[in-house]
């Protein structure tokens, strides 16, 4: 009896991901595919040309003076969707990857929106993608660097602030960040977690985010796109126009990379008239993975070890 | 007297003496007000207790420390069928306890597992973050309806405030699940009132009835004390459950298929 609801939800969340990747004008306005809003106006309205929102928010940066809390500071509390999800975040052509439109790179440094993989990274990038399971196809945690462009089914990422810390909540995998605005001493340097240890101040109208004690678990796409324990991250928010923010992520790991890589994407505002389905679901992954991932193994599929695992001796 | 009676009879005295003891003294504390006025519930918060074990009195086992139990009463209210489902449950162990698997431990299970949550409280809605298993409970309090038709392992939770107490009233729980590692459990036809009121700077008092006519002949409660976690360096840190039963298992290897040669 129980697993006759096993993945109901879950087949839904995908199912409605996909359909709003695979029609961007159903979206384009900003909300969830329940899609109840008119369109806003967006000072940079080429939300899914990643390169040139960038671009464009980078300009426009500083000229709209956003909504803020008592304390002051830039209001990010509410519901934001990010315009791409993870299969692979270099540009995608069609018939790449199945159905996949095509999508631009999240990528925009390097210009050529492409990862600069060191030699040795580059040739594990693609043996992993043929031994190993990606490791949120088998539900594990969607950890940072990877949390910004998660998919997002129904709503998107609430974002709740206060003074002293910032959370992020996400619908896929019921994923959340902590972000301590205060200077706490950081975890000791050999603890390492998929979220990492995070610490916010704000610079001017952006939030900074930076994030160390990172694992070597995750995959940054679904094509084994790895880090070592060594990464570090500093991501930048900064509001575009009242219902946009420009979301910015610089990743820097010389075991992978020979430079740093930062992607943008822009995070829509979900604006509804119809709360009733405001993240409200339940991701429930987890709960069918179990039996998958057993049946991966069987067939000799295995999770991916973590760079320590593949990183030459 | 053999050592059974001994041990019988020392469970029957507490309990005897629990029962008699109401663990839910009213209080006149006042607590601190969010900026909409509402009683303030922000902070990390955890139990003490055993609860997560065996939600009724309990001796110690390798592994398992003893407890007084949290059930108002002592003993959960079966019904004669479901009280030999529970017996069937405790014989099959750990390997058939939803929450071992890393499956969401349900509502109110997920209160009791002894670690730290921490709880965001806005105008709409009052969100708990759970260390364990990354879980969370978003709980709206600003009227939104319920998904009718739609089961919830977490069930389906709204909000409210009478006084210094947030209740919490959840349905709509998918399927049968634990309550313990005990294997006490409910149906899916489980309706739950939770009631939170702050007796204290650091102490929330925590009580909760279930009401479920296919399990239980009676609704029934538990009362118990969530502590705030006051050091100075606390925080919430990571218990991914299921991707630890995923690496602890370990020897990939034996799995793995042989590489083609360009990848070796």
């Amino acid at each position: 009896m129980r697993t006759r609801f096993f993945g109901a939800l879950a087949i839904a969340a995908i199912a409605s991901s996909v359909g709003v990747l695979g029609n961007e004008q159903a979206t384009r306005g900003g909300v969830a595919s329940n899609g109840q809003d008119a369109a806003p106006t967006r000072t940079c309205d080429m939300v899914y040309n990643f390169p040139e929102f960038h671009k464009c928010a980078v300009e426009n940066m500083g000229s709209f003076d956003p909504p803020r809390n008592a304390d002051g500071k830039p209001d990010l509390n509410g519901i934001w969707r990010p315009t791409r999800i993870a299969q692979d975040i270099e540009e995608i052509v069609p018939g790449q990857y199945g159905n996949f439109p095509h999508m631009h790179t999240l990528i925009v440094d390097p210009p050529n929106g492409k990862f600069p993989y060191n030699e040795w990274a580059m040739k594990e990038r693609f043996r992993n993608e043929k031994v190993f399971l990606s490791p949120t196809a088998v539900c594990l945690p969607v950890a940072q660097p990877r949390w910004s462009y998660s998919p997002v089914s129904v709503t998107g990422h609430r974002i709740m602030q206060r003074e002293d810390l910032i959370v992020f909540s996400m619908e896929r995998l019921h994923t959340y960040r902590m972000i301590h605005m205060n200077d706490r001493a950081l975890l000791p340097e050999d603890i390492h977690l998929w979220q990492g240890d995070s610490r916010g101040h704000w610079d001017g109208n952006t939030l900074v985010i930076k994030t160390t004690n990172l694992n070597d678990l995750m995959w940054m796409d679904h094509i084994g796109t790895f880090l070592s324990p060594d990464v570090t991250t500093e991501e930048r928010i900064t509001f575009v126009d009242e219902n946009t923010l420009h979301y910015e992520q610089t990743i820097t790991d010389p075991n992978v990379f020979t430079q740093p890589v930062t992607i943008s994407v822009p995070f829509l505002r979900s604006v509804t008239d119809n709360p009733v389905d405001l993240m409200d679901l339940e991701d429930t992954s987890i709960e069918n993975c179990e039996e998958e991932l057993i049946h991966m193994m069987n067939v000799g599929q295995v999770p991916f070890p973590g760079y320590e695992g593949i990183a030459p001796k | 007297m053999t050592k059974r009676t001994i041990v019988a009879g020392a469970i029957a005295l507490v309990m005897a003496l629990v029962g008699g003891t109401s663990l839910t003294g009213q209080s006149s504390y006042r607590a601190p007000r969010t900026a909409d006025g509402k009683p303030d519930l922000e902070g990390i918060w955890q139990v003490l207790n055993t609860a997560e074990y065996n939600v009724q009195i309990h001796l110690a086992k390798l592994g398992v420390p003893p407890g007084l139990g949290v059930v108002e009463g002592g003993a959960i209210p079966y019904q004669a069928a479901a009280l030999a489902q529970r017996d069937e449950n405790r014989a099959a162990g750990d390997d058939a306890d939803p929450t071992q698997k890393c499956f969401f431990p349900g509502v109110p299970r997920i209160m009791y597992i002894p670690s730290p949550f921490r709880i965001i409280q806005t105008e709409d809605f009052v969100q708990m973050f759970f260390e364990f298993g990354h879980h969370t409970r978003l709980i709206y309090t600003n009227g939104v309806p319920h998904h009718e038709d739609i089961p919830f392992w977490m069930g389906a939770p709204r909000g409210h405030w009478e006084g210094e107490t947030f209740v919490v009233e959840s349905k709509n729980f998918f399927d049968d699940n634990w309550l313990d590692r005990s294997g006490n459990w409910h149906s899916g036809d489980l309706e739950v009132v939770e009631r939170f009121t702050r007796t204290g700077p650091d102490h929330i008092q925590y009580e909760v009835t279930l009401t479920d006519p296919t399990v239980y002949t009676e609704p029934w409660k538990m009362s118990m004390t969530l502590y705030r976690r006051v050091e100075s360096n606390a925080r919430l840190l990571e218990n991914e459950c299921f991707a630890l039963r995923v690496y602890e298992r370990g020897d990939f290897d034996k799995y793995r298929k042989p590489l083609p040669p360009e990848l070796q």
